[in-house]
């Protein structure tokens, strides 16, 4: 395109745009002299022709931050891209990643640490949009222990200051749940297991709640309360087909990680269940355990914050009376023991106490109470005492004889 | 000169003492003995003209340090100057010095006039010592602040129970469950030596650069280094931890080394106890997360509160056990935990 200048030569003005082996020139049509080699500017009309190149894959960024950090930066957006963050999270954990690396322990810190830094900041970026995102998965995605992870993780939120809101346990088990592979009949499912998502997701949802309550969950891992109470859920509605699946079936077929704890979890579950029927009339009489109870588990959900009320009492008030009845009687915790037996036999369907499950279980080992010592600190240690711990020099010989025995044993080769 | 009025007064408090209940009347008259000038002059070191002003310091300082003798709500002191101060002569007469450890019966004291159980009134400030010492116990120290680990505890016939501290408002007293020490011996120690001579150790050079000795009585565990250096731990109070560090450092004279015992002091101090009410630990790390606690369900089962005033961590679980721990001195764990006291009552009766 000829830019208004005319060739120097012949004074034409028909200059055109020509690339020399890839290099653009403005060569005079008439009597070919090159007028300009590489042209720097372009015209407006040109740049309206040029697409944004974002700043990081531009080279501006190489030369202000280091390769490591580049590469850290890097695999923090690719970490965003296999979870399936919204795009504005990807700007969110860039900045913490960069406001982190400036601080001296982080700097100065190793290469693993670092990487686990990467998770770190996908992690508190989710938390702070209410993403559901577990310790357990970034640790998984990043090939790192979860103590290391710990370690870096309570560093960050210390050093930075941040307020990292807990994890939204509702968003949680959506996501949990939607991970289950049950909802369209394929090879290994029978047409039977096969459920409606939002209905074992509703279900799911008030099981959970009611482990909340029920102090089930405060102190735990969130995620194993989740698997059970999905089982539950998933049980309860069409029971006469399901009870005869296992909790480690279920995640199987499932294609879900069973964690180590959700066994347990199921049994308390069921133990709060089945505290809550024995409210109810028609069910106290058909005298369900813990495999009849999962039936009537919609009713029971039903009526649930009635239950609960019904079912417990508040276990403090309750255990601070029957101390004070009993008097001093050596262990608190046998005492509340005894009479929560007493009270378990005579009347069956009293009400429990709302405690977590800590509480409820006796402590396995009787905690005898400190004797009041009249240790100075000044008293006089007397020689007996300290040669106790002193070797004998025959002993010493005899030690030294055998600890040179077993060296020598263990040095001895192989035999070829 | 001091033998006859004082044994008279001594009595006389012996018998309030054992009758808390007569004390208003009988008393005012007996106090102006205290204030009299036939007591030396030594016994109040501060101020013969203030007389009152002694009193004033023991209860003031309980709440400041002894030398803040601001003014004081005099209505005060009929009530406590017979508990106090008759308790402070007849202990003084029968015991040595208490050195204090900075506990919170002060505060109760000053707060619980007169219906106290005796046994707790016993628990003093040694300012309170030092003044109203009448025979003259050598050691008048105007510093009562100063905690000094080789006191002798008060095994006092007044009370039984040695410096427990009252509870102002939850009556819990949090046990000490370890205690971490460090001392110096001062001279270098040949850690093959002592590992081969002494039956209680293990040394694994490759492993940790360090001597690992155990003794039986008190039960504990040192880390003996080769620049002399001693770390006692698993101690249950301050004084075994330093008996325990005597005795490791005993053990190690008499494998011939020339030690000496410098620079005993308390590294950290771990105590637990049970408020025994479920906690709800989503909620208070909602209502806290700004005063520096963090609850990580999926990393720790307990909510990690770390507070400023005294320095303090507290652990504490859905259980209603709390474990307190890095605290310097025994004082810090008990203000500690009456800090959080009132926090963790809300969550009762959910």
């Amino acid at each position: 395109m000829p830019s208004g200048s005319r060739c120097p030569d012949c004074g034409s003005s028909e200059l055109v745009e020509d690339s020399h082996y890839s290099q653009s020139q403005l060569v005079c049509s008439d009597c070919g002299c090159v007028v300009t080699e590489g042209v720097l500017t372009t015209t407006f009309n040109d740049e309206g022709n040029l697409r944004e190149v974002t700043y990081s894959r531009s080279t501006g960024e190489n030369e202000q931050v280091s390769r490591s950090q580049q590469r850290d930066l890097r695999r923090v957006r690719d970490l965003c891209r296999i979870l399936k963050l919204p795009p504005t999270f990807e700007d969110t954990a860039i900045s913490y990643y960069q406001r982190a690396y400036q601080l001296p322990g982080i700097r100065d810190a190793r290469l693993q640490k670092k990487e686990v830094l990467v998770g770190c900041c996908v992690l508190i970026t989710c938390r702070q949009h209410n993403w559901p995102l577990t310790m357990g998965t970034i640790c998984t995605l990043l090939y790192a222990d979860l103590d290391v992870f710990s370690g870096t993780y309570m560093q960050l939120v210390k050093l930075l200051g941040l307020d990292v809101p807990a994890l939204c346990l509702e968003e949680l088990v959506k996501s949990y749940c939607s991970s289950f592979r049950l909802f369209q009949a394929s090879s290994p499912i029978p047409a039977k297991y096969v459920e409606d998502k939002d209905k074992m997701l509703s279900r799911t949802l008030l099981l959970v709640e009611l482990a909340n309550e029920t102090w089930l969950v405060t102190g735990r891992h969130p995620l194993p309360v989740i698997t059970a109470a999905t089982f539950l859920a998933w049980q309860s509605l069409r029971p006469s087909a399901r009870l005869t699946c296992s909790l480690a079936q279920f995640c199987k077929l499932a294609n879900v990680d069973l964690p180590y704890p959700a066994a347990s979890r199921l049994q308390e579950l069921l133990a709060v269940l089945l505290q809550m029927a024995s409210q109810l009339a028609w069910l106290r009489v058909l005298k369900l355990d813990k495999r009849t109870v999962v039936k009537h588990i919609g009713d029971l959900l039903q009526h649930r914050h009635m239950l609960v009320r019904m079912a417990f009492r508040d276990g403090t008030a309750e255990a601070e009376t029957q101390e004070q009845e009993q008097g001093e009687q050596g262990q608190q915790e046998e005492a509340e023991d005894r009479t929560f037996n007493l009270s378990k036999r005579k009347r069956p369907s009293s009400p429990a106490p709302l405690l977590p499950p800590c509480m409820l279980k006796p402590s396995k080992r009787t905690h005898p109470t400190p004797s009041i010592s009249t240790v100075t600190g000044d008293e006089d240690i007397s020689d007996s005492e300290i040669e106790q711990y002193l070797r004998t020099p025959q002993e010493v010989r005899d030690f030294q004889r055998a600890q040179a025995a077993s060296q020598a044993a263990m040095s001895v080769p192989n035999p070829p | 000169m001091m033998g006859s009025p004082l044994m008279e007064e001594e009595d006389m408090y012996l018998d309030l003492f054992l009758d808390p209940y007569a004390v208003q009347d009988d008393f005012p008259p007996a106090m102006s003995h205290l204030f009299s000038p036939r007591m030396p002059l030594d016994v109040h070191p501060l101020n013969l003209s203030n007389p009152e002003a002694v009193f004033n310091s023991h209860l003031v300082g309980v709440k400041e340090t002894s030398s803040d003798f601001s003014s004081v709500d005099l209505s005060f002191l009929p009530d406590e100057l017979t508990q106090d101060s008759k308790d402070q002569v007849v202990t003084e007469n029968r015991h040595e010095t208490e050195q204090s450890r900075k506990t919170q019966d002060r505060q109760c004291q000053l707060q619980l006039p007169g219906g106290e159980d005796n046994g707790l009134s016993v628990c003093l400030s040694p300012d309170s010592h030092a003044h109203l010492c009448p025979d003259g116990v050598a050691s008048n120290q105007p510093s009562p602040e100063k905690p000094n680990s080789d006191a002798l505890p008060v095994a006092s016939i007044v009370s039984m129970t040695p410096m427990n501290p009252v509870p102002e408002c939850s009556g819990i007293v949090p046990q000490l469950q370890n205690v971490v020490s460090t001392a110096n011996l001062a001279c270098k120690l040949d850690l093959r030596k002592i590992a081969l001579n002494a039956k209680n150790t293990e040394y694994n050079p490759k492993r940790f650069a360090a001597v690992i000795m155990r003794i039986r009585e008190p039960r504990t565990t040192a880390l003996l280094f080769s620049s002399g250096k001693v770390v006692c731990t698993g101690a249950k109070s301050e004084e075994e931890s330093r008996l325990a560090a005597r005795k490791y450092a005993r053990v190690v004279q008499k494998l011939g080394f020339p030690v000496k015992f410098f620079n005993f002091k308390i590294q950290n101090m771990v105590g637990s106890c049970d408020v025994k009410f479920p906690i709800r630990l989503e909620i208070l790390a909602l209502t806290h997360r700004q005063f520096s606690s963090s609850y990580e369900p999926e990393l720790f089962p307990g909510l990690i509160y770390k507070m400023v005033r005294p320095q303090v961590v507290l652990l504490i679980f859905a259980s209603g056990k709390v474990v307190l721990t890095g605290a310097k001195e025994r004082s810090e764990i008990y203000e500690a935990f009456e800090n959080m006291y009132p926090i963790l009552e809300s969550f009762k009766k959910t």
